[in-house]
């Protein structure tokens, strides 16, 4: 597998260290274990060039003025975040609750009246995005996650048990048929929105602090043709896992009556829209936007 | 293969060049036992989409009905075949 298509996540810490903070979260707590994710990760911050390496053109973008010591120390504090956003989703597993707020979660309640008509939830590589699925159950409707397949046996060990039905990405059609089936179903649909899943998969571009990503064309095409609602979501840990803020941002309305076979550009405006929510969170909160490079799919994505 | 289905084939073959916009093909380009994904026709997951939206809105297949059978994208005449199938057991 080439080293852009893998998660960068899923080739740091050994089992040791897992289950090192595994004890120190079920004996000590979440925010035990966070504080002594500041150590841990300084020492990745100093040692680990790989990640660092990967972070850069995000720092960058987010960070223009700052120099390569202000840049590391950034670093540092996204690696924090990451580790300690991984302790609350470990909690979250573990059956446990934090404390949770919601912003215009009417937009969430209002998209879902129409039962007949299924929702493509956007989610992103921003906090603790697997609490979202964990939160969702709340809504009573079923939820679906389409997911990359290399992450498949963590995401699915996550979930396991859970009212989540996983959709494997490297099945027939790509998953794309079993997400039609789900929204005519009526039910939700979660997909990484700012994630291309591997290079093969058709993509858009869009601008995010002034740093040009490829995003999933697939979302936005189910959208028109399921002529269903599509909405970015985006789920923020609150202080040292603490709580989680839900940020549901308005859906985006979507033309439905498009050409056959629509060209790639009919996308950009509803894009935009995403990739201001996006950048908002960037900037409001650019310790938990994990844009990683392998993410940013800077190597030769298939444009469309 | 009856006249009929041969008949449905080529009027098939001319609504899949449309809903797909293969301006590059011709009826005559599609050979009835060409792979629809990946060496044959070289379509992808998202005309894959387009086949099911379309199969439901100018033929009245429900998706569920795809969902069941997903060998009839294997090749033109796999998909062909069920879809004429299911239209005249509908007539």
């Amino acid at each position: 597998m080439p080293v852009a298509a893998k998660n960068l996540s899923d080739q740091r810490g050994n089992a040791l260290g897992i289950g090192f903070f595994r004890v120190v979260i079920r004996a000590l707590g979440p925010r035990c274990a966070c504080a002594m994710v500041w150590f841990v990760a300084f020492f990745y911050a100093v040692c680990d060039g790989t990640a660092m390496r990967a972070a850069t053109p995000y720092l960058r973008s987010r960070f223009p003025k700052a120099g390569a010591m202000a840049r590391r120390w950034h670093f540092y504090r996204l690696l924090v975040a990451q580790g300690q956003v991984i302790i609350l989703a470990h909690w979250l597993r573990s059956g446990r609750q934090v404390p949770i707020r919601e912003e215009h979660p009417e937009h969430l309640r209002d998209a879902l009246l129409d039962r007949q008509r299924g929702l493509i939830l956007l989610i992103s590589h921003v906090g603790c995005w697997q609490a979202a699925l964990t939160h969702l159950e709340s809504y009573q409707r079923p939820v679906n996650l389409l997911i990359q397949a290399n992450a498949n046996v963590h995401i699915a060990r996550m979930f396991q048990g859970q009212h989540v039905t996983i959709i494997n990405n490297d099945g027939p059609f790509g998953g794309l048929l079993d997400c039609v089936a789900a929204l005519e179903r009526g039910e939700i649909v979660c997909i990484m929105g700012d994630r291309q899943a591997g290079d093969h998969e058709e993509a858009l571009p869009m601008t995010m602090l002034g740093r040009r990503l490829f995003i999933p064309r697939s979302p936005w095409l189910l959208a028109a043709r399921c002529r269903c609602a599509i909405m970015p979501v985006f789920t923020l840990m609150r202080g040292m896992a603490s709580g989680i803020d839900f940020f549901f941002a308005p859906p985006i309305a979507i033309e439905y009556n498009l050409p056959r076979k629509p060209p790639a550009d009919i996308f950009t405006p509803y894009i935009a829209q995403y990739a201001a929510a996006l950048e908002k969170m960037a900037v409001d909160h650019p310790y938990q936007v994990f844009h990683y490079d392998h993410q940013a799919s800077t190597a030769t994505p298939r444009e469309t | 293969m009856d006249d009929a289905t041969a008949a449905f084939r080529q009027e098939f073959k001319e609504k899949l060049i449309t809903w797909l916009q293969l301006e590059d093909k011709t009826p005559d380009d599609i050979k009835d036992d060409d792979a629809l994904f990946g060496s044959g026709l070289g379509l992808d997951s998202l005309d894959a989409v387009e086949i099911v939206i379309a199969l439901k809105r100018e033929y009245n297949i429900p998706q569920s009905a795809v969902d069941q059978r997903r060998d009839i994208f294997t090749t033109f005449a796999t998909l062909s075949d069920f879809v004429q199938h299911y239209h005249e057991q509908q007539h």
